[in-house]
């Protein structure tokens, strides 16, 4: 064959093969995706540089409606970021936990304990609810230790190639091409000015029995689930060999009959938990002392609303300065102005979401560009 | 299976890639054979471990028992030669009759112990099931046992390739294979083993054993072949099965019009199948320079139930054709038939005389055409599947002169673009008769799903019925785009039957023949049906 022949056909295919990857690879990023706010919210939280943050808050969906980052900067002056995500499972906190050392190192790490409060495994097995973390970790050494431990050998190849399980999204074209869009405004324009915080606008009325009032008094334990009570000693034997500053927060939930022996297994988990040396906040029975109305703070069952958000926020912030000595450190211009910013973005957040509670508009609140571009006038 | 090698999997593509480097790094150019065959193992011990002695054991008694007639044949010559002299021709044709019944029974010994087995394995619970019912029926209390068999890989499409390449030895048509392991190569050779095609000796074999080197152009449409396969078959096929498995897993509760509905996507599905399947293993042959047998082309643009047959399965019909069909059709039982019909008072007639010439045809297609329908699958539904394809040949044979009167009364002109389309429609409804039993459960609901066309045609419910099919609007517009793609490509082949549509691409500036393929990968990879959200679909045709 003649050198230029076979330059020629390397390169013609070369570029096919490129062509094809990049378009694979964008629609694999962009498109074929699941574009949610938990995408978002870890999204956000690569872009924040290392050391940037003081506080990472580690846990599932209560962690990233309950508290808001970009509130306790504007009142007590700590940077924080929640890495979080919806049903998160005890094998994806490990996870989470080990992104968290990789990429930040913070003063203090507040670990919500819900994974290990359930009195099965059923979360756990949950496909969802892993993916929702680990498709939106990239790729590393801790996302392939991962996907080896937890992932079955037939799945694996859709960890590392999410484009095979995902493809079927081209169904939900074009109006997903929307939220597609409005991710990759917030990487080129760095948006992420809410923080990873999600909520809805929205006041709960309980259909059940609320039994807030009784578990302020409620010191009985229960067991936690054996396979759960195991992840949740070698999250705390891992946090002690990394040497890392811990408190575990339970946050408020509404609890009812069918969710009170979860009070007595976070009690169990405080103990465990202290056992180890480290701080048990149980904020879901110190509802009173943060301000908290279950009458109107909540959304749902298990979310505090923005009214909630606020006062957990402040409560929560106030423990982290004064009992843990976490205080205002000094940032760069540019962290500075986007921390700035962040907050004046959730003082509107705020407002936006009283007008809609107020005039009885439920709503969900993501973090995207929509709902920036829908809170601005406010 | 040990792990996941099917055709369309990525298992298979770095089975290829990794077989196509050894193969042509291979320093031993003799011995390159011998790194197909040793893929081919690999493959068959990986997707068929379980059952692999029965492929050995096919190859084994295929090998022994074609040189045992080779022998025969050479000692008899060698005989015959040395009594040239001494036997007059009264002996030498006794003896040739000799010789010949006695390799006759040597092949017969082959044919049984190998189909044999294939009929074992497939069709003893159909017939132990049918024959409790019969029993059943008389009020006899008998039960055949029926047992937990398993097919082996391929074994359908292994044992008539190794069965047509006795008949050849035989026939004398073909020297024997002397090396076992070419034999083994020939029986097992990996991108046919699946689903065919089913090849002859004399056209595949010394392809195999040949040395072939690299070949950039054969390689770049062995490629685009493999992928024009993975469209067809994971795009369209594998979408239509959702929507005809979701029918056939509660059949009764469709109006006849979903039913209409499904039939035809059931022709869409297995033409997409079966050709994309056939399209893979031709492609992934034609890399390694091995030119497999074209099994289809354009079957249903065909004119005739006849034709449909000679242009879909081609391997399957040629194969039936040489060894079953001739056979029959130039036996002496149907011959005799035929003359002492021509001496009856009918066969004096016009209609008569072309009876009697076209009744071991005719007779000979019913016969073939049965065996289809059992070789599909062990049930009635297949057996009224091949009654329906044969009886429709047998009468068009029989009715020939009768047709030809109409259309000369009717003043049609057969040449004409009106009439070719009016022939392939009526064809095609045909076929899509025969494919109702394919589809249905049960030979019964094939009749009711038929009466069904008839009588519980219902289009009010069409559209709700079909959103329960596991499909959403959007995938109905993928098929349907795919059914224009394929009848578009079917077109321009049909225009241009000798040249492929990969070698017309060839002359296509270099810019769309990047944009087509770029597009066909990024299709596949983004409307293809695959993923662990959905049960992979086998080949239509493994299962037969």
């Amino acid at each position: 064959m003649k050198k230029h022949t076979f330059l020629s056909r390397t390169a013609k295919i070369t570029c096919l093969l490129l062509a094809v990857i990049l378009t694979l690879t964008f629609l694999q990023t962009y498109v074929l995706r699941k574009l949610d706010h938990n995408m978002t919210r870890l999204d956000g939280y690569y872009r924040q540089e290392q050391g940037e943050l003081d506080v990472v808050l580690l846990g599932a969906s209560e962690v990233y409606t309950g508290f808001s980052a970009c509130r306790a900067y504007e009142k007590y002056g700590f940077t924080s970021y929640p890495v979080a995500s919806e049903s998160l499972t005890t094998d994806g906190m490990m996870l989470a936990l080990k992104e968290i050392i990789r990429t930040q190192k913070p003063k203090l790490l507040l670990i919500e304990p819900n994974a290990y409060l359930y009195n099965e495994t059923k979360n756990e097995k949950i496909e969802a609810h892993t993916r929702k973390l680990v498709d939106n970790i990239p790729l590393g050494e801790n996302k392939i230790d991962f996907i080896n431990r937890c992932v079955d050998k037939d799945l694996q190849m859709e960890y590392y190639f999410p484009l095979i399980k995902y493809h079927d999204l081209w169904h939900e074209l074009p109006n997903s091409l929307r939220r597609t869009a409005s991710a990759i405004e917030m990487q080129l324009t760095d948006s992420y000015y809410l923080r990873g915080f999600r909520t809805n606008t929205e006041v709960f009325k309980p259909s059940d029995k609320v039994l807030n009032d009784k578990i302020i008094i409620e010191n009985r334990t229960a067991k936690l689930n054996k396979t759960l009570e195991k992840k949740m000693k070698e999250l705390l034997r891992f946090c002690k060999e990394q040497e890392l500053r811990v408190a575990f927060v339970r946050m408020p939930h509404m609890v009812y009959p069918a969710t009170y022996e979860r009070v007595k297994r976070s009690n169990e988990a405080a103990e465990i938990v202290q056992e180890y040396g480290y701080d048990y906040i149980n904020l879901e029975r110190e509802w009173r002392q943060a301000g908290i109305d279950y009458k109107k703070d909540f959304y749902n069952y298990d979310h505090l609303n923005i009214y909630g958000t606020v006062k957990l926020t402040d409560y929560l912030g106030e423990i982290v300065q004064n009992k843990y000595g976490i205080k205002r450190h000094a940032l760069s211009g540019p962290q500075k102005e986007s921390w700035d910013k962040a907050a004046k973005t959730f003082g509107k957040l705020y407002r936006y979401c009283d007008e809609q509670i107020k005039k009885g508009h439920t709503e969900s609140i993501n973090e995207d560009m929509m709902t920036l571009r829908r809170i601005e006038p406010y | 299976m040990l792990f996941n090698i099917t055709y369309t999997s990525l298992n298979f593509l770095f089975f290829v890639l990794a077989t196509m480097l050894v193969y042509f790094l291979f320093p031993a150019k003799k011995y390159k054979w011998t790194v197909l065959l040793a893929a081919s193992l690999f493959f068959y011990a990986v997707a068929g471990y379980r059952f692999a002695y029965f492929i050995l054991f096919t190859t084994l008694s295929t090998y022994l028992i074609a040189l045992w007639i080779d022998r025969i044949s050479k000692n008899s010559k060698a005989l015959l030669k040395s009594k040239k002299s001494e036997w007059d021709k009264n002996q030498k044709k006794a003896y040739k009759n000799r010789i010949k019944i006695q390799k006759r029974l040597v092949m017969t010994l082959a044919l049984v112990l190998n189909f044999g087995i294939l009929a074992f394995l497939k069709y003893f619970n159909f017939f132990a099931g049918s024959l409790n019912d019969i029993l059943g029926s008389f009020g006899m209390d008998f039960s055949a046992p029926t047992l937990n068999l398993f097919l082996p890989l391929g074994i359908s499409f292994y044992t008539f390739q190794s069965m047509g390449y006795i008949v050849d030895v035989y026939r004398e048509k073909t020297p024997p294979q002397k090396n076992p392991a070419k034999l083994l190569l020939f029986v097992s050779f990996f991108p046919q083993i699946v689903q065919g095609p089913i090849s002859i000796y004399d056209q595949l074999a010394h392809q195999l054993f040949e040395p072939h080197d690299f070949d950039f152009t054969r390689m770049k449409h062995g490629m685009e072949l493999i992928l024009w396969g993975f469209c067809k078959k994971i795009i369209i096929a594998d979408r239509a099965a959702i929507a005809i498995q979701a029918v056939t897993a509660d059949y009764g509760a469709y109006s006849g019009t979903t039913l209409t509905f499904i039939v035809l996507l059931y022709a869409l599905q297995l033409y997409a199948d079966f050709s994309g399947g056939i399209d893979i293993s031709r492609g992934v042959a034609q890399i390694f320079g091995i030119d497999m047998i074209d099994n289809f082309k354009r079957p249903y643009f065909s004119k005739s139930i006849n034709e449909y047959w000679r242009r879909w399965h081609i391997s399957l019909g040629a194969w039936l054709k040489n060894y079953l069909f001739y056979p029959i059709a130039m036996s002496n039982v149907f011959l005799t038939a035929s003359k002492k019909m021509k001496n009856t008072r009918f066969g004096k007639t016009a209609a008569g005389t072309h009876v009697a010439k076209v009744l071991p045809t005719s007779v000979a297609s019913l016969i073939v055409f049965l065996v289809v329908g059992i070789w599909h699958g062990a049930d009635w539904k297949y057996v009224a599947f091949g009654i329906w394809n044969g009886g429709i040949i047998m009468l068009s044979i029989l009715l020939q002169p009768v047709f030809d009167s109409i259309v000369a009364k009717l003043h049609i002109r057969r040449e004409s673009f009106g009439y070719g389309v009016f022939q392939i429609l009526r064809t095609f409804v045909v076929v899509l008769v025969g494919y109702v039993f394919d589809v249905a459960p049960s030979f019964a609901d094939g009749m009711n799903t038929i009466t069904g066309f008839f009588t519980n045609q219902n289009f009010a419910l069409f559209g709700e019925e079909c959103d329960k099919l596991g499909l959403l609007e959007k995938d109905y517009v993928v098929l349907a785009i795919g059914a224009a793609i394929l009848f578009f490509i079917g077109v321009i082949q049909e225009r241009n039957p000798h040249t492929t549509i990969r070698e017309m691409l060839d002359d296509t500036p270099f810019a769309l023949r990047f944009i087509l393929i770029y597009l066909g990968l990024v299709a596949v990879a983004v409307f293809g049906i695959y993923g662990s959200g959905y049960n992979a679909a086998d080949f239509v045709y493994m299962q037969f």
